[in-house]
């Protein structure tokens, strides 16, 4: 039998010296000796996400009274609890990835009172800081989130890729989720249609290459239209107008490389079925996770968030899909749907989310990737903009991590960290800084520090716990 | 007696860069002698009040040591914040220079520290008393500027050349938080955005150059226009320059809305002879039409006013600017063929033109003018009622799409009156009830909504009978206008309750012209979740001293709206007591305002003879109609159009009026109007 990389050979040959697809680049880099590039998934729930819903049959969380006044929906463990899962039953929304338990990790104890709370926490959800949100729309972001601070630092053609669902089926793109930095929100394309457009459009249609190279030369049209306006406006609106040109300048840079990458477009574009333009909810975000591997393979990006109802007030989803048809606003409020108990729904959707991450990482565990495959290289992250609950407020904000065994990160452990102010406590800015040291950025912390911990209820850098 | 500090105040300047020199003689002739005289009382190292001190700040903000302390510094000054009202004060001239000093030097270090004035919802910062007092702050004007265009302008902009595309909305306007929407200095296009525009124009393209083969024969596609036509088919035949031409004149008529200048033309012909020669013919065309339609003219409105300035260096917008600028001021829709024959023929240039067009525009059923109903919309938040999640269970005929919609009925019947417009928006009992008009018949009818209810969200009887003549009058003793109404009490209400907060903040911003600082963000701000506590009880916590500096001016004039209930139902009794609806007018800064409130009735009914009310109204009037926060300098546009208001007694289209013709509106000048 051939090894991998005489096929990989033999199959460069065949193509007769084309371009490098990112695919091959990044296997001829494994073969210098060069690290792969680690990718992430951002799995985010709106809603809120009850702890006990992924805990592990057996573990004791306590309710904890601290905060004057008291900080509600509080539970947790004075002491550390650091230690492999693999002798407990998982909980009912987690069997769908019970083959992947070896890598799993759940994390609890962290909070996010910075965030502020409230339906969702929206940009400070993955900001760790505040944004604003109030009550009914979803504030500004104020600095950077993390699923796009790995994509910058990891690079890729799109650095960052939002893709979603949101309970207004009109929806085409919403900004709540994700931002590039202070007062830049980046998209959440909320059409599987749209998204694939963005992604595989060159590729769609048979006058493709003509209209892609069509649409290179209108771009440098532009360009310079936009650079003859700068000469006229005054200073104080230049600005404007540099963001206007970075745009263009960005997305002819983006043009040109995935001009060069057309064979592996091809090869990687998801199928476009009838769930991509469906009006059932679930049906989109099913095609939403074909979309996000499909671009992790193709090598597209190496971020993606995949925001399913999230911010406020665009959370509540009704999953008809699944039988469910009553909006998840409802449920949050107590609300039951036939025989079933709001508990039972919301963990039937829970379930619903990582049966649809299992057959996200079936098909990158089908991608041979250095000595394992790309599963091996990629971390998927799961939590909702409204931590613990409906009516979030963060004292604890539960996680569910599964990273590849080549990230860096540690699977298969169960982690309760110290509750709120007490020592050993962390807070979700900590996590955060962990996943950018996995990503080979090493920072001190990520996000805003929660001015009432104080002392050993508080630490910079990442959790140690996490790394392997 | 404290000792006071001389020049103890460090200068260090060990390096220079590339950017700028520190201006040392600047810090030492002007900055340091103001930081002593206002500042040091507080801010030197015994007192440092708030954490800080400026004693030994270094005076160097190129790449100095405390960028971030004089970044906070400016942040006050700027804001007015300090020093503090009951200390001496410096005078506007020195506030100035003071804040350009620190602005220019932090800028030759490459930082560009916001101008928090220029906020949505800053507005107020400026000092209500100067604005309407006697001082002269010389003529209006404002700064040039590209204002990227509003969602809704884009979309009939778009329509307008291929009506039928399925378009996707490029860019969105902002929602939530404080102040107007459409700011000069809210918006860019970039990323996302400019996909989204050039697929949209894509779109447009493949619309316009559509050709149909039926039975073997050619023909053009509806929306394709003969210019088109001529020059993609047939398919063989060559580009001719003259086709090109009549297609870039075509375009630019529906687009632009005037003709390409010889250059312009010339660009764009070679432009789209080169792409139709590499890219073919079709794809060629398209990609002219996508070039005119994504000109930066077409998604920005223009204000640069590049005329010969007047002898204060000001300059009149070009006349096709003030077309745009009116049309934009009160449509969704580009200037119409009359102010562009105008602006064409020399004929909106002097105050009296533009009078005449705004008044036309306005006088003009058959022009829709959704800005009109937008600012008041916008100015009294209510149109978030649906928004606010009610559990259904509670109250199964709140309808609240039906209560927005009856509270824009109510704005528009004030509006068409135009007599008194805020006075009555501030105490009329007269209201809307379920009214909807049928899109054929044109007649009232009733709103449709799920369940019979709907009726009582205003307190009338269950048996109460829905009657086309409206508005009718409900009990004056239960309502007052729009802050009555139940869309603006369920907008400002919480998911189970009152918000008697978000209510009082309104009062106090948007009808006192008070300012309340953001929430800090060390602070937990939530009430207790006791079901046996009225609201009124579970706000007791926010009157620890910490927080009462803030909320002792929301909580009372937010109060006295518990005579409602959260679904804006009129109310007696909360959890079974008499409902506790007492509150006061305070720290209004105006003599004889502030009182004791038995209710919201009273309370409103006193605000609205308040000169003060009408003032803060008219200061948020500008806001909208000029999309920026008004400063100083728009003293003496602010006067006027209070002036237009009250002379004519309560007319809001001579207010905005007023507006669109005053100096702040057509007079441009390139330099920071807000020092």
């Amino acid at each position: 039998m051939n090894s991998r990389r005489q096929f990989l050979r033999a199959s460069a040959a065949t193509t007769g010296g084309l371009l490098l697809s990112p695919i091959l680049s990044q296997i001829k880099a494994q073969a210098a000796g060069t690290k792969l590039p680690t990718r992430f998934v951002f799995v985010v729930e709106g809603n809120g996400l009850e702890p006990p819903h992924i805990t592990p049959i057996g573990y004791k969380r306590p309710n904890v009274h601290v905060g004057k006044p008291k900080v509600p929906n509080m539970q947790g463990v004075t002491e550390m609890v650091n230690e492999p899962h693999a002798g407990k039953q998982l909980p009912e929304s987690l069997q769908p990835i019970k083959a992947y338990r070896d890598r799993l990790t759940i994390v609890h104890g962290l909070s996010g009172r910075i965030a502020g709370g409230g339906h969702s926490n929206d940009f400070g959800a993955l900001g760790a800081y505040n944004c604003g949100s109030g009550v009914g729309h979803s504030g500004t972001p104020t600095g950077e989130t993390i699923d796009v601070a790995l994509g910058k630092k990891l690079g890729g053609i799109f650095p960052h890729f939002g893709i979603g669902i949101s309970d207004r089926k009109e929806h085409d793109v919403i900004y709540n989720s994700s931002a590039w930095g202070k007062g830049q929100p980046t998209p959440t394309i909320c059409q599987p249609m749209t998204a694939y457009g963005a992604l595989f459009g060159s590729i769609a249609g048979g006058n493709s290459k003509a209209e892609f190279n069509a649409r290179t030369n209108l771009l440098d049209f532009l360009r310079d239209d936009v650079k003859r306006l700068q000469g006229q406006v005054a200073s104080a609106e230049h600005g404007k107008l540099e963001a206007h040109l970075k745009g263009y300048e960005d997305m002819r840079n983006r043009q040109s490389r995935l001009g060069q990458i057309e064979g592996t477009l091809r090869r990687t574009a998801p199928k476009v079925t009838d769930k991509f333009k469906s009006e059932v909810e679930s049906d989109r975000l099913d095609a939403q996770f074909d979309i996000a591997a499909a671009a992790l393979i193709g090598g597209l990006t190496h971020s993606i968030t995949i925001a399913s109802g999230v911010g406020n007030p665009y959370f509540s989803v009704k999953f008809t899909g699944l039988g469910i048809d009553v909006g998840k606003h409802s449920i949050g409020h107590g609300g039951s749907f036939k025989d079933m108990s709001p508990g039972q729904l919301k963990v039937k959707i829970h379930k619903f989310h990582f049966q649809l991450m299992a057959d996200l990482m079936k098909k990158l565990e089908a991608v041979p990737e250095g000595d394992g495959t790309m599963l091996d290289n990629t971390v998927i992250v799961y939590l909702s903009d409204a931590a613990e609950a409906h009516h979030s407020r963060c004292g604890q904000w539960p996680f569910v991590l599964i990273p590849g065994k080549n990230t860096g990160l540690q699977g298969g452990r169960y982690l309760d960290f110290p509750h709120y102010m007490q020592d050993g406590h962390r807070e979700i800015g900590n996590l955060y800084t962990t996943l950018l040291h996995a990503a080979g950025e090493k920072r001190e912390y990520f996000g805003v520090r929660d001015a009432m911990l104080k002392g050993a209820a508080r630490g910079d850098g990442p959790l140690e716990a996490l790394l392997s | 007696m404290k000792a006071r500090h001389t020049a103890t105040l460090a200068l260090s300047f060990l390096t220079l860069v590339a950017e700028g020199k520190p201006d040392e003689e600047g810090f030492r002739k002007l900055v340091a002698p103001l930081i002593e005289s206002y500042c040091m009382d507080c801010h030197d190292n015994d007192t440092s009040k708030g954490d800080l001190s400026l004693e030994k700040i270094d005076g160097n903000l190129v790449n100095g040591p405390d960028l971030g302390r004089w970044e906070k510094v400016l942040h006050q000054l700027e804001l007015g914040q300090m020093p503090p009202e009951k200390k001496s004060q410096p005078t506007t001239a020195e506030r100035h220079s003071l804040t350009q000093w620190i602005r220019a030097e932090l800028l030759k270090g490459g930082r560009k520290p916001e101008n928090k004035l220029l906020r949505p919802g800053a507005g107020n910062y400026v000092k209500h008393k100067q604005l309407f007092s006697a001082e002269d702050f010389g003529p209006a004007w404002s700064p040039p500027r590209i204002w990227r265009i509003r969602p809704s302008v884009y979309e009939s902009g778009i329509r307008a050349i291929a009506k039928n595309g399925k378009y996707v909305r490029p860019f969105t306007l902002k929602s939530g938080g404080h102040g107007f929407r459409d700011y000069d200095n809210q918006y860019l296009l970039a990323g996302a955005d400019l996909a989204q525009l050039m697929a949209n124009a894509s779109t447009a393209a493949s619309q316009l150059t559509e050709v149909r083969v039926v039975n073997g024969k050619i023909s053009k596609g509806n929306s394709t226009p003969n210019q088109l036509f001529n020059l993609i088919h047939p398919e063989e035949a060559p580009p001719t320059e003259a086709k090109v031409d009549a297609v870039i004149q075509w375009l630019y008529d529906r687009v632009l809305l005037r003709s390409p200048t010889l250059e312009e033309q010339a660009r764009l012909k070679a432009f789209s002879m080169k792409s139709m020669k590499s890219d073919g013919k079709l794809l060629g065309v398209r990609n002219l039409i996508s070039a005119v339609l994504l000109k930066p003219e077409a998604l920005y409105r223009s204000e640069l006013a590049q005329g010969e300035p007047d002898k204060l260096g000001r300059a009149l917008l070009a006349p096709r600017e003030i077309a745009y600028a009116l049309a934009y001021a009160l449509t969704d829709a580009r200037p119409d063929k009359e102010l562009l024959k105008a602006a064409e023929t020399g004929k909106l240039i002097t105050r009296g033109q533009v009078q005449a067009h705004a008044e036309r525009i306005l006088a003009d059923d058959k022009i829709g003018k959704p800005r009109i109903l937008g600012f008041f919309r916008e100015y009294f938040e209510y149109g978030g009622a649906p928004d606010v999640f009610k559990d259904a269970a509670l109250n199964r005929n709140h309808v609240p799409e039906v209560l927005v919609s009856d509270t824009d009925q109510l704005i528009m019947y004030f509006y068409e009156k135009d007599k008194d417009v805020l006075r009555e928006l501030l105490t009329t009992n007269k209201s809307f009830v379920q009214y909807g008009i049928d899109s054929k018949t044109k007649k009232p009818i009733r709103a449709r909504a799920r369940n019979l209810g709907a009726h009582l969200a205003y307190s009338l009887p269950p048996d109460w009978k829905w009657i086309p003549e409206q508005p009718v009058a409900l009990p004056g003793s239960q309502r007052a206008g729009i802050l009555t109404q139940p869309a603006w009490l369920v907008a400002k209400s919480g998911n189970f309750d009152n918000d008697a907060i978000r209510r009082g903040l309104w009062v106090r911003g948007n009808l006192l012209g008070g300012i309340i600082p953001d929430l800090p963000i060390t602070v937990d701000a939530q009430l207790p979740n006791d079901e046996t506590l009225t609201l009124r009880e579970k706000m007791k916590v926010t009157e620890e001293a910490y927080c009462w500096k803030c909320h002792q001016n929301t909580n009372p004039v937010g109060l006295p709206f518990e005579m409602f209930d959260h679904f804006g139902r009129w109310r007696t009794k909360e959890l079974g007591k008499p409902a506790d609806t007492t509150g006061a007018i305070t720290n209004s800064g105006v003599r004889g305002l502030d009182a004791e409130v038995p209710d919201a009735v009273a309370m409103l009914h006193r605000l609205a003879d308040s000169p003060r009310v009408r003032q803060v109204f008219v200061r948020h009037a500008f806001r909208y109609f000029m999309g920026r926060n008004e400063t100083l300098r728009d003293a003496s546009t602010l006067r006027r159009a209070d002036l237009a208001y009250v002379n004519s007694g309560g007319s809001m289209k001579s207010l905005i009026i007023s507006l669109l013709t005053s100096d702040s509106f057509l007079y441009r000048k390139a330099e920071d109007p807000n020092g």
